[in-house]
């Protein structure tokens, strides 16, 4: 996984989050590096969706 | 010798003729098209995106009336009579060799969709979008279909597809699934207006598209068979996505997308497409449809001149129609008639018997249904709740509508509405001189303006 996919993937492990948010927050990103790295969040398997549409990662640790 | 443009890029050189068309030279980053194209009053060609060198991008095409009207060479009222004439008399396909959409080839390991400058869109989408698609597929018993679905971007090989909707390629996806099979279906961007409404009528399923397409164009459709599939694409398209819809049903999240109901959609359960070659021209100009303003534009026609069918099919006189881009072009159908006895009626229940049409309101041809004072004033005094009102319970629905409650009905379920129609003209037994309308004694003689 690349540095950035990492880095997003933190992003949703750490709260929900709006795709538009990730968009703004590396906005100084070439657009294609950005689709590239979200192609590989993407591919994760815990990648969860909620109901008002932001994106999160399940970390599968409990409190 | 290169063939004449007669598609996309020619309607973009007769919007340009039109004064209707805004071109940006400067470079502009893939996640601000959607909002600078928003901006212009026009439609807008973008000359040069960032980190796509070879790249344009084309929005807002047919965002009015008035650019619609351009695409089909006719008078802006006249769009659903000149659709409806022009579509009845279609004209077959026919095969090329070679197209300006293969002039570039990526297969294989090759594929990546972040060599196509696919925009951020929405503020509450989930992904970014490729909004303005012509989505070709088959079928051995009902043959080719051709369809708009959006596409949300997964991974370089991979987007969702809204195929949550009764529709015919939702018929052929659930075939095939049955068969625990693929669906191959190819995806063509940047086509003429015309071929886009030949493709969302809602024609019956043996019927092809690509002829209503020659129909409307007024000339053949050129055809080139794909790289990899054994389908056919407009050869002056843009750009070519072949792939397949992978059969596992409706499980992969999708949207939301700003929808052409103008709300921002919610997540929906769909099929994943696997993009297995890009095709496109060598210059290519990426299609951002812009919504909800082209898609409302574009559906408008379609649903008044499904409109027209009907009310020809219950044998009632249509004088104007008018499918109003308030309720985006799709959900009302405001019609004026020349009546007889009874037709009102039989108006109004033709009317609602279109797609998921669920408001309609009939009025006499003195009425002019453009103007919402006239309307206002016709239901004001024409209508009677008992008499004049019809609710038609449980009809087909589409998701997108809030008040159907659809996310009630889990994954891949249909909803369902109920309809209301009105009928606004003058009720059989009411003498017409009871609705005489004011007129100014002497109004024609004089005018102020003549006075010093």
């Amino acid at each position: 996984m690349t540095k950035l996919a990492q880095k997003l993937c933190r992003e949703l492990q750490s709260q929900p989050t709006q795709f538009h948010d990730l968009v703004i927050k590396y906005k100084n990103v070439s657009w294609p590096l950005f689709l590239r790295a979200w192609g590989e969040v993407r591919g994760c398997d815990n990648l969860l969706r909620n109901d008002d549409g932001s994106y999160s990662i399940e970390t599968g640790e409990k409190n | 010798m290169r063939r004449e443009e007669t598609g996309f890029r020619k309607f973009l050189e007769d919007l340009d003729k039109a004064g209707q068309l805004t071109r940006i030279k400067n470079s502009v980053d893939c996640r601000h098209l959607s909002a600078l194209g928003g901006d212009s009053d026009k439609a807008v060609v973008f000359e040069n995106i960032a980190d796509y060198p070879n790249w344009r991008v084309a929005t807002a095409l047919v965002s009015n009336r008035d650019r619609l009207a351009i695409a089909m060479r006719c008078d802006p009222k006249r769009i659903a009579f000149e659709f409806e004439q022009k579509s009845s008399k279609p004209i077959d396909p026919v095969l090329v060799n070679s197209a300006p959409c293969q002039e570039v080839i990526m297969e294989g390991d090759e594929v990546d969709l972040t060599r196509i400058p696919i925009p951020m869109m929405h503020l509450f989408d989930g992904g970014p979008y490729i909004s303005g698609t012509f989505a070709i597929s088959d079928d051995l018993n009902h043959g080719r279909n051709v369809g708009c679905y959006r596409l949300m971007y997964r991974s370089p090989t991979e987007t969702g597809i809204d195929l949550v909707s009764p529709s015919d390629m939702r018929y052929y996806y659930q075939k095939a699934l049955d068969k625990k099979e693929p669906l191959p279906i190819a995806i063509a961007v940047g086509v003429h207006p015309l071929d886009m409404l030949a493709a969302s009528y809602k024609a019956p399923i043996d019927v092809d598209e690509l002829s209503l397409a020659g129909g409307l164009r007024g000339t053949p459709l050129e055809l080139v068979k794909c790289k990899t599939l054994d389908l056919e694409v407009p050869a002056d398209a843009e750009l070519i996505l072949e792939g397949e819809l992978l059969p596992i049903g409706w499980v992969a999240d999708e949207g939301p997308f700003g929808e052409f109901s103008q709300i921002s959609g919610d997540v929906k359960w769909n099929p994943i497409f696997r993009v297995k070659c890009i095709t496109h021209r060598k210059d290519p100009i990426f299609y951002m449809l812009q919504m909800p303003w082209e898609n409302d534009w574009l559906a408008a026609p379609v649903t008044e001149a499904a409109g027209l069918q009907a009310l020809r099919v219950a044998s009632v006189q249509a004088v104007d129609i008018r499918a109003p881009v308030g309720s985006c072009g799709y959900w009302s159908l405001i019609a004026s008639i020349k009546k007889r006895p009874g037709e009102g009626k039989n108006a109004v229940a033709a009317l609602l018997s279109v797609a998921e049409v669920k408001f309609v309101i009939v009025t006499d041809d003195d009425i002019n249904i453009h103007n919402q004072d006239d309307l206002d004033w016709a239901i004001a005094f024409r209508v009677q709740a008992d008499q004049d009102a019809l609710i038609l319970k449980g009809a087909r629905a589409k998701h997108i509508d809030p008040s159907v409650k659809s996310w009630l009905l889990g994954k891949g379920g249909l909803p369902t509405t109920d309809k209301l129609g009105i009928d606004a003209t003058i009720p059989e037994g009411v003498p017409k001189h009871l609705y005489r309308r004011i007129k100014i004694f002497g109004q024609d003689l004089v005018k102020l303006g003549d006075l010093t």
